[in-house]
């Protein structure tokens, strides 16, 4: 076997860190007041956009449906009982949207457009809609 | 669903009486005490609004949240807001309470995590700072949390900075599997 040196690890890391922002960013965050029937109707996120994807604190992505003006009600990206009243949920800047192309023919995906079916990254050309 | 609404006018009405009775530092105590309640119980909210429970029950249970803190002020409000049939809103009301009281005193909440306790010297020159910064009343809370690693948490009011030694983790680890 041959012997790995600590350059070509530390040339690899480099390569794929490159680009990577180290500092940390001011985010806008709220907090979970209540969930029901996959909806979580959140306190905060005072500039939070209509259809942004939102993400709550142990992952799970959500997207903002409802504005009111102290709360915003978010469709829930997976089950009701892994969100609890209190959790943080932060703001993404992203409008929810789906990659789509040629490659998406005869795969399964999430609701995020992530593959679930073992087969791999989407392949091919993919155009992000809407 | 006009919970925006009617959870502002509600609120601003119990902030106005407050004010006038020179009791909006203790009816904050006493909201922020529910909405602490409304997070930290599973169902809480939820069972203001199940027709299962009788009026009665519902007020108590708000009432019990609060504790002995509860003053003639907030039970009133209470009380108004059952005959009112508003209950289901209360956890927005709670918030909006302090909202508005925080906004009127210009006061800025704010909480530091850290990976081990802060020194009371450390948290004032903190505080200190973030009131010069903001140009506010800093009302400032610690917590630790050994996750973190290092670093620290610094949420002011609905925003969060978080320079952990965690969160520097989690940016190096999407970046290498490409999330």
């Amino acid at each position: 076997m041959s012997d790995i040196k600590p350059s070509e690890v530390y040339d690899i890391l480099k390569q794929q860190l490159a680009g990577m922002e180290s500092t940390a960013r001011m985010e806008e965050v709220g907090k979970v007041l209540q969930v029901k029937d996959g909806v979580a109707i959140i306190f905060g996120l005072d500039n939070v956009q209509a259809n942004e994807l939102i993400e709550f604190e142990n992952g799970m992505m959500g997207v903002v449906m409802n504005l009111e003006e102290d709360n915003v009600g978010a469709v829930l990206f997976g089950p009701s009982e892994n969100i609890k009243e209190g959790f943080s949920v932060k703001r993404t800047g992203r409008i929810a949207s789906v990659m789509a192309g040629d490659g998406l023919l005869g795969r399964v995906v999430d609701t995020l457009g992530n593959p679930i079916d073992g087969k791999g990254p989407i392949q091919g050309q993919l155009y992000e809609m809407p | 669903m006009n919970t925006g609404k009617i959870s502002v006018r509600y609120s601003s009405a119990l902030y106005s009486i407050a004010k006038e009775r020179g009791e909006e530092d203790s009816v904050y105590e006493q909201m922020h005490a529910l909405s602490e309640a409304f997070f930290h119980t599973p169902g809480m909210s939820a069972a203001l609004s199940n027709p299962m429970y009788s009026d009665a029950d519902k007020l108590q249970l708000l009432r019990t949240a609060i504790g002995a803190g509860l003053t003639e002020t907030v039970d009133q409000f209470f009380l108004f807001v059952v005959k009112k049939e508003r209950l289901e809103f209360m956890p927005f009301m709670s918030m909006m309470y302090q909202e508005i009281y925080r906004k009127d005193k210009n006061i800025i909440l704010s909480k530091v995590i850290t990976a081990r306790e802060l020194k009371p010297e450390t948290l004032k020159e903190l505080r200190e700072k973030v009131s010069k910064t903001t140009g506010k009343q800093v009302v400032m809370y610690d917590e630790t949390n050994e996750d973190l690693i290092g670093g620290f948490v610094l949420e002011l009011n609905n925003l969060r900075y978080d320079a952990s030694v965690k969160a520097s983790l989690e940016k190096i680890e999407s970046k290498l599997i490409g999330k």
